[in-house]
């Protein structure tokens, strides 16, 4: 019984894995359109993704968007997420959940939305709306993540400080903050991953200048096959296992994600 | 404890980000899904119903809408049976299994859903990896048609939403007194026994907020259905994506989605009322 | 000379008063103790002199200077936290150095006064560790010394010791009331555990709904409580309501159903009026069948428990259940008495405590 029930979670973890294995594994493949397994290895569509402009800039893009959305982001949860935990009003509960309520609203509205506010006012900034987007939906997992963590201080810790002569907001700088910093980090990490990787806020807010690094895929999909897509998967795949393994290190990967 | 004022300070920019990217613009959204639409953000006369009875007056918007939602009841029935098995699987596992298993159940969440689209095409496809098979073994000489159908979705969305339905059940199992179970042995329960009267009714609450999760993540899901669902609308999120940018009828769109939005928080409340009425406490949140 | 001075101090949390109009003022020297069960206000009062809790009302002196409105910070006080609250991020050394390091002291004479500081709390070599290589003595120790290296007027304690095992508890006592003494610091500690209160304080305040309910020397409490509350927290197992039927010279006359008592007089009795009356345990003295009389009851025993050292009797003494408790007998299994035994119970005036109410 046991065994047939490992051999059930082992196909279920099969099924997890097969598409980022078999693309994988597909990138590496020399003809024209992705094998698995390969008839013929190479790199060649490596280096044929890296040289196509589209893909850089969009994944410069990427990268400034979401090192931006979650550097902005990261204060405000931070500064939210200590009122929450440490404060005492009438509320909070209440609070808590409008804030994390960009995790409810699905996205493609949230965007759809930020679209139709900033037509109707005019405001024609590509940049603001994307990144203003991207804070917005980066700043719940931070929010979450940091109170995680902050609700673990005992309060007394930082009192103690107190008594001892440290003002608020040394008391913050040397005690609370360094003893947060894990969560603050994994935090931020995660948040850089859900803005990187997010497609259906920034469909309806990017223009063919300003594009992601996932819409950019997504677009040459339409049109193309080849395993260029592959190789560039291959390398995300790479940093996002990277980062997963960052975080368990950390923090542990679940307190992040929440559930 | 912090001073009232402080805290004010402190949850001031948090708000301000929440009511000026999210409360005004649905406000915004919703407003304009009672107006009729001219090209973009430009509307002609006054406020009107007109769109909310085109959506659902016509049955081809109406079979958008049904598919959608069955296609995610699917979804979510599918990952509530195999997500209780990998949950359970994590929960016994031992201190060594426990990493790379989290990394493994979470990898959907942390690879880009274009990323695993792509895979599928790949596995799914006619001159695919388990059509080629197929054909390998001679089962079948012709490809069958697996990619952009219902199937292709519902095995899409199965994937992407396993760590929300693992989570949210591993969550609710990690809350059980171990020694229950001793106690249901020592009772006279086998394992079986012991997991349908005493694990699994605990374990109730973790499968309530997975499915919740699991149900408006999928009526929400826009890569999948437009990358494995074939061309044209055929779900909600799609559609919306049609008459926003292909049409360019702005207000119908916003109309489509004040529908998908109103679906979601219903999806949500209802949930939390089920919650508070069996006595515990808790919010929904992906 | 008074080195705290509580004034009229009242704390409301919602409808209930955490503290109700309390003033106490502490000797310079004195290690007072707030007693009382959870939620009587005592960790409030106590947060209160750290300025960990603003009153809403009253003033709060420390030296003779108004700190009312004056921030933790700027207190100079020492705290001692039942959760020792050490920094989990810092060795033992920084942990003890923060005080020092807020107050802007030089690096070198830092590492003097730790060292000091280390030695007087009896972990010389500890500095280099981090606290969750350390003990739960240790680290209350570590917690001592943190509070004591930056000369505080006055040392506040919250139950530092409720976490730590009894034997480990009854070490720790001696050290810091000797500690304590040695160095003539102002303490104010905050405990529920009386026997904790009477050996480590020079005085006691009961607490009660967030008032004092008595204040006094540990003895005074002990022998002469003032109240049924404090009493019954003290662990008076007899408490009667009693009527006064005479009132001669130096003694009172009460009666309580069939029992007859006679008590030493104390100011504000009237015959006729009712009154509560205490009386401990191991001041009945059992005894053979006799003649009832004041002070002198006739009952029967209801159960005999053995608990080592001592065993305590209930008895049933015509209505009036009674419990008294003596040395255990030696070589008899340790009941002199068995359930159903018939005896005789006597005290003696003195052991008469009256309640005024």
């Amino acid at each position: 019984m046991t065994r047939l029930f490992h051999f059930f979670i082992g196909l279920l973890a099969a099924f997890i894995l097969a598409p980022i294995v078999v693309v994988v594994v597909a990138s590496f493949s020399a003809r024209t359109v992705p094998e698995f397994p390969p008839s013929e290895w190479s790199f060649r569509w490596y280096e044929h993704a890296l040289n196509q402009a589209i893909f850089v800039n969009s994944a410069i893009n990427s990268l400034w968007l979401a090192s931006l959305a979650t550097l902005l982001a990261t204060p405000l949860a931070l500064a939210a997420a200590y009122a929450i935990i440490r404060g005492r009003f009438p509320g909070r509960d209440a609070l808590q959940t409008f804030l994390l309520a960009p995790l409810i609203v699905p996205s493609i509205v949230i965007g759809l939305s930020i679209l139709l506010a900033f037509a109707t006012l005019g405001i024609r900034d590509i940049g603001l709306r994307l990144v203003g987007a991207h804070v917005l939906i980066t700043f719940p997992y931070l929010v979450r993540t940091i109170m995680a963590s902050l609700s673990r201080l005992d309060p007394m810790v930082e009192e103690a400080a107190r008594t001892l002569g440290a003002t608020p907001f040394r008391t913050f700088m040397t005690i609370t903050l360094p003893l947060v910093r894990p969560g603050i980090i994994a935090g931020m990490l995660f948040a850089f991953i859900v803005s990187f990787d997010n497609v259906s806020l920034s469909l309806f807010l990017t223009n063919a200048r300003t594009n992601t690094l996932p819409l950019a895929i997504l677009s040459y999909l339409e049109f193309n096959f080849d395993p260029s897509i592959a190789a560039i998967s291959t390398m995300l795949v790479t940093v996002s296992l990277l980062v997963a393994v960052l975080l368990e290190r950390i923090v542990g990967l679940r307190k992040v994600v929440g559930g | 404890m912090l001073k009232t004022r402080s805290g004010v300070l402190l949850l001031a920019p948090a708000i301000l980000l929440m009511v000026a990217l999210l409360v005004l613009p649905v406000g915004y959204l919703i407003r304009f899904s009672f107006f009729l639409g001219q090209t973009g953000v430009q509307t002609t006369g006054g406020f009107t119903l007109a769109n909310y009875v085109k959506l659902f007056g016509d049955g081809f918007y109406l079979a958008i809408l049904w598919k959608t939602l069955w296609v995610s009841f699917v979804v979510t029935v599918i990952s509530a049976v195999t997500g209780y098995p990998l949950a359970h699987f994590m929960w016994k596992a031992s201190k060594r299994w426990r990493a790379p298993f989290t990394i493994l159940v979470l990898s959907p969440l942390l690879v880009s859903i274009v990323i695993s689209s792509y895979g599928w095409i790949v596995i799914l496809g006619n001159n695919g990896v388990i059509n080629q098979l197929l054909q390998y073994l001679g089962l079948t000489t012709a490809p069958i048609k697996l990619m952009y159908t219902n199937f292709a979705i519902v095995v899409g969305l199965v994937h992407i939403v396993t760590p929300f339905m693992v989570l949210s059940i591993l969550a609710a199992l990690e809350k059980i007194d171990p020694l229950l179970s001793e106690a249901s042995a020592t009772l006279g329960a086998n394992r079986f026994r012991t997991l349908w009267y005493v694990i699994l009714p605990l374990a109730l609450p973790g499968i309530g907020a997975g499915t919740t999760i699991v149900f408006s993540l999928a009526i929400s899901a826009y890569v999948t259905p437009a990358v494995m669902g074939g061309s044209g609308p055929n779900f909600i999120t799609t559609l919306i994506y049609h008459q926003f940018v292909t049409l360019f009828n702005w207000p119908f769109g916003s109309t489509v989605a004040a529908v998908l939005l109103a679906v979601a928080l219903t999806v949500v409340f209802l949930y939390v009322r089920v919650l508070s009425r069996l006595g515990a406490g808790g919010a929904v949140t992906r | 000379m008074t080195a705290v001075s509580l004034q009229d101090i009242t704390k409301t949390y919602g409808d209930t008063r955490a503290i109700d109009n309390l003033s106490l003022e502490i000797a310079s020297g004195e290690f007072l103790t707030l007693l009382g069960p959870s939620g009587c206000g005592k960790t409030t009062t106590l947060r209160a002199v750290a300025g960990l809790v603003m009153q809403d009302s009253g003033s709060v002196k420390i030296g003779g200077v108004d700190l009312s409105s004056v921030p933790t910070h700027k207190r100079n006080i020492g705290m001692v936290f039942q959760s020792h609250a050490l920094f989990p991020h810092m060795t033992v050394a920084d942990n003890v150095a923060f005080g020092l390091r807020m107050r802007g002291m030089p690096k070198p004479e830092r590492l003097a006064e730790v060292e000091k500081a280390l030695n007087l709390v009896r972990l010389p070599d500890f500095g280099s560790r981090f606290p969750n290589q350390l003990s739960g003595g240790q680290q209350q120790r570590v917690a001592l010394a943190r509070a004591l290296v930056i000369n505080p007027s006055v040392l506040l304690l919250d139950e530092p010791f409720g976490a730590l095992d009894r034997k480990l508890r009854e070490t720790m006592q001696v050290e810091l009331r000797e500690l304590t003494r040695r160095i003539g610091i102002t303490a104010v500690f905050v405990t529920h555990d009386q026997e904790e209160a009477l050996m480590l304080s020079d005085r006691i305040a009961v607490m009660n709904a967030g008032r004092i309910e008595q204040l006094g020397s540990p003895a005074a409490i002990f022998e002469a409580p003032a109240t049924r509350f404090v009493a019954d927290f003290m662990g008076v197992a007899n408490l009667i309501r009693a009527r006064v039927t005479a009132i001669d010279g130096a003694n009172v006359q009460l009666e309580a159903g069939s029992l007859r008592l006679l008590a030493p007089k104390v100011e504000g009795l009237a015959t006729g009026g009712e009154i509560d009356v205490a009386i401990r345990a191991e001041r009945m003295a059992l005894d053979a069948p006799g003649v009832a009389g004041e002070n002198a009851a006739r009952g029967t025993i209801l159960s005999a428990v053995y608990h080592g050292n001592l065993t305590t009797y209930e008895i049933d003494a015509g209505g009036q259940n009674l419990t008294a408790r003596e040395a255990s007998a030696q070589g008899t299994g340790g009941t002199r008495f068995r359930a159903g035994d018939q005896v005789m119970l006597r005290w003696t005036p003195e052991a008469v405590r009256l309640l005024l109410s």
